[in-house]
């Protein structure tokens, strides 16, 4: 069978900076934090107040805010796409709202949500992929997936999650979240802040994208998971399993560790994520480091839709050369500081890595790259 | 893609495919001992008791279905996926978690519910007690039928060689069952597979496969 490689022809994202790639991109270049005071819900018995909220969303009132988020994407969307939806939570605040107003809570079923989402781009077939904190990308490696395998011609991935208060109150009685903004990779991090976004990405093999004249942004080459199998809310702080995917991924890909330029970090600021990530990263990078950052200090942490807006950073890297600085960053923590800078960086290789993790110990990593290298 | 083994957990019992262990369940507690003694389970859980009842029986069906296809040494157990299939997704988990938290006060939730509703939360816990490092992920399809799409999903996964073995978890509000499926030349007999859904159909179609 004839491996067919899968492109990225569309793109877009909503975040907590506002509407469209540039604006996020714009954002983390600044090094400019999209976090502010959550208005939606009483935080007073929360360790944090704060979030990554988008504005103008509306809550508890008519459609999610999941949906809400979706419905703001654009792109072209072929409508042979099969879509696979990413979310950790999708529709809670419609469950929210029906449990504290004495109702069932079922209009926040999660397959209820893909069929609506189906039928927002009009499409016919469809999967939800849920895999915690890794959603988004886990999502993009099971699309190309089936693209390489000439199961579909063409995938819609869409990630979303939302900040409720749902979430709000779990993370924080698990005693992860900081009570001020996100600091990732820095020695006094002390948690995580929640974030919201939504984003979609259209991908096919390189083969139809010339077909039905489309130009590709990039290639999504190489993808690898793996599970730490370890706990279920801390990593392995070893990085081993974390290592292993990056491996995986970059043997899919035809890389190696020299050829990547920079790494979109999972880095969510709590204490046990980071340290598992820079001890992976050191066993993969060793010495030398690379370019790394967390979007995290600005975005918040979205959950399912983190594994999207790193992907789209990526786009906007191969496409300017730039390598946004890590926001919110005083003091490196030990064994980071090699990946860290608070200024723009020059990309200076083709491919670029995107990792993420999430709970039950579930490792992710995607390996985008631009159309030069001749993949 | 090769079919190794099975188990299936409900309210009353536990099986393996071969039939080969079959016991009624007379607690958790119990059921957990004769786990341990036999070797099916390897390490102690730890806080198993905290853990919902829909993620002990995925761990029981895990345990017992990697037993039933002979991968139970430690090292085999190294690259083996999970991909967890069901309708419900995690909406049981969500209500349980947010009625609770609503019930006291809206002050603060309890971790351990909150963990639960995550729907790679059962696939994840058994991954855990067995050590399962492969891909592990959730899916959900808006087809009528999920055991295509989910047999499928499997296909593809071993034969692209993302992991050695992949155990595929079907749940419903009645039971669990756990299939632990190997690359190789396909052994299954797809004609039997009907438009079921939900874990009754497919041990039907898996049973029918050791007939081949």
């Amino acid at each position: 069978m004839t491996v067919k490689k899968t492109v990225i022809t569309g793109f877009d994202l909503v975040t907590a900076y506002g509407d469209g790639l540039d604006k996020c991109w714009n954002g983390m270049l600044a090094a400019k934090s999209a976090i502010s005071r959550v208005e939606r819900f009483p935080t007073e018995n929360f360790v944090s107040g704060q979030a990554a909220v988008i504005p103008g969303l509306r809550y508890h009132d008519g459609e999610s805010l999941a949906f809400q988020m979706l419905k703001r994407l654009q792109s072209n969307i072929p409508e042979d796409a099969c879509l696979f939806l990413a979310t950790t939570v999708g529709e809670i605040d419609l469950l929210e709202k029906a449990v504290l107003s004495g109702g069932d809570g079922n209009a926040a079923h999660q397959l209820a949500f893909l069929g609506k989402c189906l039928k927002l781009w009009n499409l016919k077939s469809g999967r939800l992929v849920s895999a915690a904190c890794a959603s988004a990308t886990l999502a993009l490696a099971r699309a190309a997936a089936m693209i390489e395998n000439g199961e579909i011609s063409c995938a819609l991935v869409a990630a979303v999650d939302c900040v409720s208060e749902f979430a709000f109150s779990g993370f924080s009685a698990l005693g992860a979240m900081s009570p001020e903004a996100a600091m990732p990779f820095d020695r006094d991090r002390s948690g995580l802040t929640l974030g919201e976004a939504a984003g979609i990405a259209v991908l096919m093999s390189a083969d139809e994208a010339e077909k039905r004249g489309l130009s590709a942004y990039a290639g999504l080459t190489g993808w690898g998971n793996t599970c730490d199998a370890r706990h279920m809310t801390k990593p392995d702080a070893s990085g081993f399993y974390l290592a292993e995917a990056v491996g995986k991924a970059l043997r899919k890909a035809e890389a190696n560790p020299d050829d990547i330029g920079a790494i979109m970090a999972h880095g969510t600021g709590t204490l046990y994520n980071d340290e598992m990530e820079t001890a992976a990263l050191n066993i993969v990078f060793g010495k030398s480091g690379k370019p790394m950052y967390s979007g995290k200090f600005g975005t918040g942490h979205t959950l399912g839709a983190a594994g999207i807006i790193q992907a789209g950073m990526a786009l906007k890297s191969l496409k300017t050369r730039q390598i946004p600085p890590q926001g919110n960053l005083r003091n490196p923590m030990p064994g980071a500081e090699k990946f860290l800078s608070t200024d723009i960086r020059p990309l200076t290789r083709e491919r670029i890595l995107s990792i993420n993790a999430g709970f039950g110990g579930i490792n992710a990593a995607l390996v985008i790259e631009n159309q030069t290298t001749g993949f | 893609m090769i079919y190794l083994g099975s188990a299936k957990m409900d309210s009353e019992n536990i099986s393996d495919g071969n039939g080969r262990f079959s016991s009624q369940i007379n607690g958790w507690g119990k059921l957990y001992d004769d786990f341990i003694d036999a070797g099916i389970l390897k390490e102690k859980i730890e806080n198993f008791g905290r853990i919902s009842k829909e993620s002990k029986r995925t761990v029981f069906s895990v345990a017992l279905a990697l037993h039933d296809a002979s991968v139970a040494s430690g090292e085999c157990r190294k690259d083996i996926a999970v991909i967890a299939v069901n309708q419900d997704c995690c909406q049981n988990a969500n209500l349980a978690y947010f009625q609770d938290y609503a019930a006291h006060g809206r002050t603060i939730g309890r971790g351990n519910l909150f963990v639960g509703t995550l729907p790679t939360a059962p696939g994840a816990m058994a991954g855990i007690a067995c050590g399962l490092h492969g891909p592990q992920y959730f899916c959900a399809f808006n087809a009528d039928e999920q055991i295509g799409p989910a047999l499928k999903e499997t296909k593809m996964l071993l034969e692209s060689g993302e992991a050695s073995e992949a155990v595929l978890i079907l749940s419903d509000v009645e039971a669990v069952a756990a299939f632990v499926f190997g690359s190789g030349k396909d052994n299954l007999n797809y004609s039997e597979l009907d438009k079921g859904n939900g874990v009754a159909a497919f041990w039907k179609f898996v049973i029918a496969a050791q007939r081949l």
